[in-house]
């Protein structure tokens, strides 16, 4: 364990020069909007942590860092799973700050010192900041998604490499619309029903929801990555 | 003399090229020319040592540890320098200390600064932007801030200046003042061998041709030049590389064959270089006739 903990930081210290930039023009933009307009904005947050995964695929490849991991007193494998781990800790720790973002715009309601307070776009701004579980549906969604999407495009990448992203990523929303696209004809069909779970409207609730949907996302990320480490391990650096 | 390294019987197998029972050794406390022509072989081993290529058969020891269930272990005491920088390049010596600290168990900080500043590296520039000697002293720094105890170094003067080149040896020559340590030294330059090592591997075409003292190696081979008539029976067949010109010929041979020759042949010891070109031409001229009519 030891050693996928120095791969995290391994992976952070990589990237952290370049992508606080992003963040802070990020937290500006989506921080602002959710504490004015809409809790549920924080959600958009979520393009941070790709800022913090991507690049490291990059650098690696420009300065060949393969050299570094047959240099370097660690297996392969730690290495790689210490990525995967980074990618869940990323997100995680973008979640807690769109959680917080979002407590405090629900705290603080700023919307109410905009002008025009009787327009029925200010009404759809006031409802935005009375529905608590929409915004923690949004935030636990999103980023879980983005987390899954990023899980399964880094062991692609590792495995196939990086020329192949483009092509990974279309193959990989191509099969999602045509499964979307035949579950939708046969249910409009009747030929299959669709019991889906109903999500809780309290807020406890959903902090439960999302909980769950987190160790999903850790799930994914541990399969990701021994699937990723065992492919890597059979290939010489 | 203890062995810091050791290969036995090494067979890699690629499909355009193969490693063919490379067996050699360096004891403690000395440097280790390894050499041989572009493509010999010379990465593919150094890559074997370090887990990086697996594998077919054979063995290697490092420290009397094996390198590919001990890899980690032998990874701990092992310097490594490759003819291209392996670090992130937007970063300083500093953000690359804090990267690599936390691997190595006997990183010594006070250590690391004082190289830098002994090597004239600046703490707060990107390595990127580095010179090509730079870069070369910063990875002899990171092997000397954990305490490296064998460094590998793969054609580290390739691309370098006359100035940065002599840098370099002399780095190598104060690091093996300590008994317990090794170098294992690959290039083409073999002035370099020439100047500082004490142990010679010769690899052409995947196989050892030498390996030995270098002294023992000067001493082995003499340039033999002359007219080709006057060859006597059966010593031809001995020469390395013959190469006939229009007046004369020119070969490699073997100072144990020396005796006897006629005084119209002249010879004089073999540098390392030119015992390279021998080789290469043994394998392009030698019994093919028609190609000596140059």
């Amino acid at each position: 364990m030891k050693d996928i903990l120095k791969a995290v930081r391994f992976d952070y210290l990589t990237v952290a020069p370049f992508a606080w930039f992003g963040v802070v023009l990020s937290a500006l933009l989506f921080g602002g909007l959710s504490l004015l307009l809409a809790p549920a904005m924080c959600a958009f947050l979520s393009i941070i942590a790709p800022f913090f995964v991507l690049p490291l695929q990059i650098v690696a490849d420009q300065c060949g860092f393969n050299k570094l991991y047959g240099v370097l007193p660690v297996s392969r494998k730690s290495l790689v799973r210490g990525r995967f781990l980074y990618l869940f800790l990323v997100h995680l720790a973008v979640q807690l700050a769109e959680l917080v973002i979002a407590g405090i715009a629900h705290a603080a309601n700023l919307y109410r010192f905009l002008p025009n307070q009787e327009s029925s776009m200010m009404k759809i701004v006031g409802d935005a900041f009375a529905n608590r579980s929409f915004t923690l549906l949004a935030v636990f969604g999103v980023c879980v998604l983005v987390g899954i999407c990023m899980a399964f495009v880094e062991m692609m990448t590792q495995i196939k490499g990086r020329e192949s992203l483009l092509r990974i990523v279309f193959l990989a929303f191509s099969a999602i619309l045509v499964t979307a696209f035949i579950i939708a004809k046969l249910v409009k069909k009747e030929i299959l029903t669709l019991d889906l779970p109903r999500l809780p409207s309290d807020p406890a609730g959903m902090l439960l929801t999302g909980a769950a949907a987190d160790l999903v996302l850790l799930a994914v990320c541990v399969i990701c990555g021994e699937i990723t480490a065992a492919a890597m391990e059979k290939r010489e650096l | 003399m203890e062995n810091i390294l050791e290969i036995r019987g090494l067979c890699k197998k690629y499909d355009d090229f193969a490693l063919e029972d490379v067996s050699f050794s360096l004891p403690k406390g000395y440097i280790m020319g390894f050499v041989g022509q572009n493509g010999s072989g010379k990465t593919t081993t150094i890559r074997s040592i370090l887990n990086m290529a697996k594998i077919d058969s054979g063995n290697i020891s490092v420290f009397g540890l094996d390198s590919v269930t001990d890899s980690i272990a032998i990874k701990e005491r092992l310097g490594v320098v490759f003819d291209s920088l392996y670090l992130a390049e937007h970063l300083n010596t500093k953000q690359i200390e804090q990267q690599l600290k936390p691997f190595y168990k006997d990183w010594d900080s006070t250590e690391f600064s004082a190289r830098l500043r002994a090597f004239d590296l600046p703490d707060n520039k990107k390595v990127g932007a580095f010179s090509k000697g730079m870069k070369m002293k910063l990875m002899i720094a990171i092997a000397l801030s954990h305490k490296a105890e064998l460094i590998i170094l793969d054609e580290p003067t390739s691309g370098l200046d006359p100035v940065a080149r002599d840098e370099l040896l002399d780095i190598l020559s104060e690091y093996i003042e300590d008994e317990n340590r090794g170098v294992l030294f690959s290039t083409h330059i073999t002035a370099d061998v020439e100047r500082i090592a004490d142990f010679v591997t010769i690899l052409h075409d995947g196989k050892v041709w030498f390996t030995g003292e270098r002294d023992t190696l000067a001493e082995s081979y003499a340039v033999l030049k002359g007219a080709e008539e006057d060859i006597p029976a059966g010593l031809k067949e001995k020469l390395i590389g013959f190469h006939a010109y229009r007046n004369g010929f020119d070969a490699l041979i073997h100072t144990d064959d020396l005796a006897g020759l006629p005084a119209a042949l002249e010879y004089e010891k073999a540098s390392i270089d030119e015992i390279l070109v021998y080789i290469a031409k043994e394998d392009r001229y030698e019994r093919h006739p028609e190609s000596r009519a140059v």
